[in-house]
């Protein structure tokens, strides 16, 4: 119940898509890859109510910063398909993220303990 | 013969305008066809619910105020989306999340956000360019074809009062399109096309009386002629200026919009 209520709390949150774009960013870093593979892994990660519907904006959001970029292949299905990398900016930004989050997450757990 | 004429070149007028939103897209594709083969034959592929949900992504974008690359770009990618989720038979819901509209609502917005007022401004206007010119070169070859064997017609290809319409029309329209395609989608098609051919007629009238009503405010009031039978053929310099317009308008718009490899 705490999770699902958790869940709902951060969905509304600005804090999730900073969270989500510190987590596709590192996503992306590891290997080139695209839109639905993304969505995967971060459900796969714990992101259960993370569908593309959330992912594909943050991937035109981050591409416009020009953290990521793209290129353009077919896809197996017969469409054209975006696979996305990192830039060098985008590097600094997942750097910085890392950074941010090991911050926080130690504040926060020592108030929890 | 005189009179056979004129209605000829109203009646093939309103069968423009009334196709003039086809026309825009047919238009419009023409930046992006490779892609735009490329999905409709992929888009066949689709499952009926899957395809349902593609269309209306389809129609959403294709209403808003997006560029055509940026719109082929998005449209790729959820047809992409959508056929590995019907491969790995992933409910739509996983991919939408839980409301379809707010997820092309996203996209849209991500979209448009850092875009300036200039982008905003020209892409209206490059759209009503490109459609003017359009119809006009189809009225001057259809009207010089019968001009050749009937002396009056080719002289009377297109008038300011037709143009006049084409543009009260084209903005009349595309303010409907957008709420009908952008503001209710997924809704379901008998629903839709009802709604539509209701106010299709509405958007119809609407647009005949506000041409009437600009034809009535300078011809009778004002007394100034600018609405009677100024044949535009002769207006070399200003069809000129429309289609130099038109081009700069598109380089500036595919510089601006155009994203990597696209």
């Amino acid at each position: 119940m705490w999770c699902k209520v958790g869940d709902k709390m951060a969905e509304d949150t600005q804090m999730l898509k900073g969270i989500l774009e510190g987590c596709i960013l590192k996503i992306i870093k590891e290997n080139e890859t695209y839109g639905y593979e993304i969505c995967e892994k971060l459900i796969n990660s714990g992101f259960k109510d993370v569908g593309e519907g959330s992912v594909y904006p943050i991937l035109i959001r981050l591409e416009k910063k020009k953290l990521i970029f793209s290129k353009i292949m077919d896809s197996p299905f017969g469409p054209k398909r975006k696979y996305y990398y990192l830039t060098e900016q985008g590097k600094e930004a997942l750097n910085d993220f890392t950074i941010l989050w090991d911050e926080i997450k130690n504040k926060v757990d020592n108030i929890l303990k | 013969m005189e009179n056979f004429i004129l209605v000829l070149r109203d009646f093939l007028t309103f069968v423009l305008i009334i196709n003039l939103e086809y026309i825009n897209d047919i238009i419009f594709s023409l930046n992006t066809f490779k892609f735009i083969k490329i999905r409709n034959k992929a888009s066949k592929e689709l499952h009926y619910e899957y395809r349902f949900c593609f269309e209306e992504s389809e129609k959403y974008l294709k209403a808003s105020d997006i560029s055509s690359y940026e719109r082929e770009e998005a449209l790729q990618d959820i047809l992409d989306m959508l056929l590995e989720a019907q491969s790995l038979k992933t409910p739509i819901g996983n991919i939408f999340g839980d409301n379809d509209e707010n997820f092309l609502k996203n996209i849209v917005e991500e979209y448009k956000k850092p875009k300036n007022i200039l982008y905003k401004t020209l892409l209206p206007i490059q759209q009503f360019i490109t459609t003017t010119l359009f119809i006009i070169a189809i009225m001057i070859i259809i009207m010089s074809i019968y001009g050749k064997s009937i002396i009056y017609g080719f002289n009377n290809a297109i008038s300011y009062e037709s143009l006049v319409l084409l543009f009260i029309y084209f903005f009349i329209m595309k303010r409907y399109r957008t709420k009908y395609d952008m503001k209710k989608p997924f809704h379901t098609q008998t629903e839709l096309k009802k709604q539509m051919t209701k106010d299709w007629f509405i958007v119809m009238f609407f647009t005949l009386i506000m041409a009437w009503l600009f034809y009535y405010i300078f011809e009778t009031i004002l007394h100034i002629s600018v609405l009677s039978s100024l044949p535009l053929y002769e207006y070399k310099l200003y069809l000129l200026f429309l289609i130099i317009a038109s081009i700069f308008i598109e380089i500036y718009i595919k510089k601006y919009s155009k994203s990597s490899n696209f």
